[in-house]
């Protein structure tokens, strides 16, 4: 099945002039690993360099889509850079390479090199990490609502029992975040609608710049619902103890787990059980079988 | 299932279509203005869409009219059987089903990378080779299986093929083991040619002619880039004289041939008149 490898091999090589110069250099290194005849590596060394060229648009394209889902995290990323190349760096990064050699999703593992960048001082807006999470949070809403379908919550069985196990439902997530995160995308959003207006303002000297980022407030937490509606992924505030819980249904739990959570005296038991009412009704909660 | 012999004599002859994808009107060729202005020269609509995207309203239009239509894929890999989900078979089968397709077609290889999600969308070939042949087989078996409809896969274009077969050859292979028709893109073969450096009409004599149930035809255009020569896949009004070259020599060959395809919905329509004409003088929409 070695062709399967020789496809991944030509997706990374189409989008990094990096890798392509690699593997011409030093095949037996830049191969290293990988299942491979020896035919099959000597048609792909056989290919004219200059035709890995052929399309110099692809990185932006594919950029573009990843922009969409991240649009805040890269305006203030670009905005600390203004470079458009320290974005591209994504498709030589081991990030990328990963994703497509095993077959996981670019989308996500862009929001990976974004934090790592973060870390490593690529960028270093003290507010990007949460917007990161934020968006690649609402990305995998997305994606697990395409791949599973919308649940739509039928009638509940009358009793269920403690030994049931329940999970958030396709496109449903939780998160916590640092208590100015939602001030902080309006913000970013604003300055974007702003240079929607003349997006050829970017080129000059006096146009808008992203300015005044609400400062990062870690002592204060904000907890937050991301549900499905008719117009994509939707965030509401939670409150603290509703979240607790949400955030252990992530996987399919049994719900006596999460009645015996730690601290759980008789009232929070109830409230618990109020809570697994009411979110297996309105449908972010699902039975699994 | 039945034999290709006997399932072929099922298929309508559609007569020269236009191609079209989601929201094509907006963009480019309206397929319902061409239809009520040229009804002598477009017989029926090539609809290409994703589970994304679905139908649009000048399929449904076009649909609902009683008009031919076939339903040309944009999101499978035949070549990867583990894209091959439940999913993928039921919402095409309905989208198919819901414009009363005639069959399904598309360019066997990949659409995307990895995962069928956003940002993964790159038309590839198949890996040329023996094994990644049989694999393509057993994918379109399981689509005209549990869609009922035919399944026509296309020679993608590309820059770059890998494999050690002849792209005619690898198609030959996988007609024979899946026992399916095949979509013959003209152009598309014109560009493997010119990567290959060989003559256009390379490797048709092995190639199962009598399997042909559909043809493309598309204009392209010589690029460089840094001195390399390719043929770019652009679908300008006016074919390259390779393609026309393939055309002209597999239609009379091509005894099961129900249709072709004129791709060029990104045109203004007058300038694509010419060649509407000239197919439909090459193959009319009753047979002579």
């Amino acid at each position: 099945m070695s062709y399967h490898t020789l496809q991944k091999l030509l997706v990374r090589l189409h989008f990094d002039e990096d890798f392509v110069e690699a593997v011409y250099s030093d095949p037996a290194r830049a191969l290293a690993g990988l299942d491979l005849t020896g035919a099959e590596r000597d048609q792909l060394l056989n290919v004219d360099r200059r035709a890995w060229r052929s399309d110099p648009l692809r990185r932006r394209r594919t950029l573009r889509t990843l922009v969409e889902e991240y649009k805040v995290s890269t305006t203030i990323a670009l905005s600390e850079t203004r470079s458009l190349a320290s974005l591209e760096r994504f498709f030589s990064s081991a990030f990328f390479h990963a994703a497509v050699q095993d077959r996981g999703s670019m989308g996500l593992a862009f929001s990976e090199f974004l934090l790592d960048g973060h870390r490593q001082g690529a960028w270093t807006a003290p507010q990007l990490p949460d917007v990161v999470r934020l968006e690649a949070t609402i990305a995998a809403c997305r994606r697990s609502l395409e791949r599973e379908g919308e649940y739509r919550a039928g009638e509940l069985p009358t009793t269920i029992s403690d030994r049931t196990r329940v999970k958030l439902a396709p496109g449903y997530g939780v998160a916590s975040f640092q208590a100015n995160v939602i001030e902080t995308i309006q913000r970013v959003e604003q300055y974007l609608f702003e240079l929607s207006l003349l997006p050829a303002m970017a080129l000059c000297d006096d146009a808008p710049r992203l300015t005044g980022l609400p400062e990062v407030d870690q002592q204060k937490k904000v907890y937050l619902l991301f549900s499905p509606g008719a117009t994509g992924i939707s965030l509401t505030h939670l409150d603290k103890s509703t979240f607790a819980i949400l955030a252990e249904t992530k996987q399919a739990v049994e719900i006596r787990s999460l009645l015996a959570r730690p601290g759980a005296a008789r009232d929070k038991t109830q409230r618990t059980q109020a809570i697994l009412s009411e979110w297996l009704e309105n449908g972010a909660l699902m039975i699994v079988e | 299932m039945r034999a290709f012999t006997d399932r072929i004599k099922r298929l309508p002859r559609l007569g020269v279509g236009i191609s079209g994808e989601f929201n094509v009107a907006a963009k480019g060729i309206d397929v319902g203005w061409m239809k009520e202005n040229y009804s002598d020269l477009v017989h029926f609509y090539e609809y290409g869409s994703d589970l994304e995207r679905g139908l649009d309203e000048g399929v449904r239009r076009w649909a609902a009219a009683g008009l031919p239509v076939t339903y040309h894929f944009l999101d499978i890999n035949l070549e990867e059987r583990a894209d091959l989900d439940q999913n993928w078979l039921k919402r095409t089968r309905s989208l198919a089903h819901e414009i009363n397709a005639a069959w399904l077609c598309g360019d066997a290889g990949r659409w995307h990378f990895g995962l069928r999600e956003r940002g993964h969308g790159m038309l590839m070939p198949p890996i040329l080779c023996r094994e990644s042949a049989l694999e393509t087989a057993e994918s379109i078996r399981q689509i005209e299986a549990e869609t009922g409809l035919a399944c026509l896969p296309e020679n993608p274009p590309a820059i770059i093929y890998l494999g050690d077969l002849h792209i005619l050859d690898y198609f030959a292979l996988v007609a024979e083991q899946a026992d399916c028709g095949l979509l013959l893109d003209c152009a598309h073969l014109a560009i493997f040619q010119q990567t290959r450096e060989l003559p256009p009409l390379t490797a048709l004599d092995g190639y199962p002619l009598d399997r042909v149930v559909e043809m493309h035809v598309a204009g392209g255009a010589y690029a460089e880039v840094d001195g390399y020569r390719y043929i770019e896949d652009n679908h300008a009004p006016e074919p390259l004289a390779a393609t026309w070259e393939i055309l002209e020599y597999v239609v009379p060959r091509a005894p099961n041939l129900k249709a072709i395809v004129f791709e060029c919905e990104l045109n203004a329509p007058e300038e694509c008149l010419a060649v509407f004409e000239r197919l439909n003088a090459i193959f009319p929409a009753e047979a002579e």
